[in-house]
């Protein structure tokens, strides 16, 4: 019995041996899992570039041979919720707008910026039939809205401009999809939402009182996506090929502005509201994933305006601190869309070079 | 007397500050992120801004506001049901099985359809918190009563004492230990069931403070909240625990300590 079990102890200790000087397993992990933001429709998809690489398999495609899985995780906690789960470690990658992304990096969370997104709008809703006409009365109002979400910044400049803070409302926090509800039900007064509330108000159940289309871009949010420090000092390699494949779902979204927005209604939102909120806009502004200017100075912009409301206590420096272009950089010199999508500045304007 | 007394607070002390050391040795070697584990240094500092600039007494006054208005609500209407139901042997099989009842419900479990009825503001909360404050002090009431000793009643039935008489000199006094019991049980509901309804909605108090922090990944700022509700809440049933001496002092085997 003894001799047994010491040569099963011998035969495991070899294996053991065998499998750390071949090195297999240990090089890649098995599962990199992805967290999204999970839409008003709780549908398991996403939309634009990202949505062209999961509907596309092209993350299966190019780890085909180190046999990864790619989980997408859609948080109903939205970016805040992100955030978190970067910190404990339950995903590896992450896209969030940027109010939660920054707090999240001025927390002290180890992530870098590798790629980057534009244009989200936010719009005020207020019951159809509410005597509510315009912002400066929501004074003294219950307002609700995702907490610590981009609409939550939104929702702070677009107060500020009318004379009013935080302070003035009756905030309730709420997420993406009970907010539609409670300004359909009344539990609400007023609601700071995504482009949802076209449809609610195309359906008769809301009216809007204003959103950041009104105001100058600055006023919309932009956006990241992540990844855990940690994750990127230990699989570089990994990195540059996921934002490769990143830059080629985006390459895909940019070049017919029709048939991404159609493309985008699998989220289970409407044509018509997608349409109306990027009126005006290109898809290859909507989708460039490049961190540009303006992505920088949005971004430097943000983290004062926060830290001045205290939602962050801490400031951090974007450029040195947080940004890291390397992957992007050598993704799109490989894919040859070095001058596909131009540079914008501050205000959505193409830079000149 | 005052020596048994601060030995008893030198050894209440000693598990608290042993998890103190080992909480600033694991975030010295940083086992856990720090964003989900700030060290106490840190969480001193937050403290010290929050206390400084007035933001943690102005959230904690609406909290405390908040858990007295439901404490003397939930503790009144627990005090007379729990007095009646052990009192009168009728509202007891009247009221007994409802009660019985409604109380295996979760507190929590009264949200959706308290919201629905009453909205998300003050008077959700105060319902709210006075509800599941309510439940211990009516059981204590009841099993205090329950639990007068026959030798009370019976000289009470040779004095021939009306029902109000007996209750006033007789029933509660000696239900009085159980009733106090009642009284700390429902406090300490009470102020577990503000951060819940804070949770909910709210603009001001500390529960909603801490929701806040959470979602701007501000861990130091919901740990303060949590250290500032236990020390409050544990003042409080100091508090309410000075009041046993003063109306138990007619009992021959009384013991404070």
């Amino acid at each position: 019995m003894k001799k047994t079990i010491s040569t099963l102890l011998t035969f495991a200790f070899a294996l053991a041996a065998l499998g750390t000087a071949t090195g297999f397993a240990a090089d890649y992990p098995k599962v990199i899992r992805i967290g999204q933001v999970a839409g008003s429709f709780n549908k398991p998809v996403s939309t634009g570039g990202m949505g062209y690489v999961q509907a596309n398999n092209l993350l299966d495609e190019e780890f085909k041979k180190e046999g990864i899985t790619f989980e997408f995780v859609y948080i109903r906690a939205a970016g805040p919720g992100i955030q978190e789960a970067l910190a404990n470690k339950a995903l590896d990658f992450g896209q969030s707008g940027d109010l939660p992304s920054i707090a999240g990096r001025a927390s002290g969370l180890r992530t870098r910026a590798i790629a980057g997104s534009r244009g989200g709008n936010t719009y005020v809703a207020v019951p159809a039939d509410s005597k509510i006409k315009t912002i400066k009365e929501i004074k003294g109002k219950k307002v609700g809205v995702s907490l610590g979400t981009y609409m939550h910044a939104a929702m702070l400049k677009i107060l500020k401009d009318n004379g009013l803070t935080e302070n003035d409302v009756k905030l309730v926090n709420l997420d993406n999809a009970t907010v539609k509800v409670a300004i359909a039900t009344k539990d609400v007064d007023v609601a700071f939402f995504g482009n949802d509330a076209l449809t609610l108000r195309n359906g008769g159940l809301a009216r809007i009182i204003g959103s950041t289309k009104n105001f100058p871009v600055w006023y919309q949010s932009t956006g990241e996506l992540l990844v855990r420090d940690e994750f990127a000092k230990k699989y570089p390699d990994i990195v540059k090929r996921f934002v490769k494949v990143f830059v080629k779902g985006s390459y895909l979204a940019s070049q017919n502005k029709n048939a991404t927005l159609k493309f985008n209604t699998r989220n289970g939102s409407a044509l018509a509201q997608l349409k109306e909120d990027s009126e005006g806009v290109s898809a290859l502004y909507s989708n460039s994933p490049k961190l540009d200017e303006q992505w920088l100075d949005h971004t430097k912009r943000s983290i004062a305006l926060y830290k001045k409301h205290g939602l962050i206590r801490r400031t951090f420096d974007a450029e040195k601190e947080w940004v890291d272009r390397s992957f992007l950089d050598a993704a799109l010199k490989e894919l040859k869309l070095e001058n596909y999508w131009p540079d914008y500045d501050v205000n959505g304007n193409k830079k000149k070079k | 007397m005052k020596l048994h007394n601060l030995k008893n607070i030198l050894l209440g002390l000693i598990v608290p500050l042993l998890i103190l050391a080992a909480w600033d040795f694991v975030t010295r070697r940083e086992l856990f992120s720090p964003q989900l584990l700030p060290s106490p240094k840190i969480l001193f500092e937050t403290w010290w801004d929050m206390q400084s600039s007035g933001e943690l007494a102005i959230n904690m006054k609406m909290s405390l506001q908040r858990v007295g208005l439901g404490f003397l609500l939930g503790a009144s209407t627990g005090f007379l049901l729990g007095t009646a139901m052990g009192t009168w042997k009728l509202v007891e099989q009247y009221l007994g099985p409802l009660f019985n009842s409604i109380r295996q419900v979760p507190i929590i479990a009264w949200i959706p359809f308290l919201l629905l009825c009453l909205g998300i503001d003050e008077l959700f909360k105060v319902v709210f918190i006075a509800i599941g404050a309510s439940i211990p002090m009516a059981l204590k009431t009841v099993e205090g009563i329950k639990g007068v000793s026959n030798s009370y009643l019976e000289v009470a039935r040779v004095f021939e004492y009306g029902r109000l008489k007996l209750l006033r000199t007789i029933v509660i006094p000696a239900a009085l230990p159980s009733i106090i019991t009642g009284l700390r049980l429902s406090l300490s509901e009470a102020w577990m069931l503000v951060v819940a309804a804070e949770l909910v909605a709210a603009s001001v108090g500390i529960g909603n403070v801490m929701t806040i922090a959470r979602r701007l990944i501000q861990t130091d700022v919901v740990l303060v909240g949590v250290i500032a509700i236990a020390v409050t809440g544990f003042i409080m049933d100091k508090v309410l625990s000075q009041l046993e001496p003063l109306f138990l002092s007619w009992r021959k085997n009384y013991n404070p300590n």
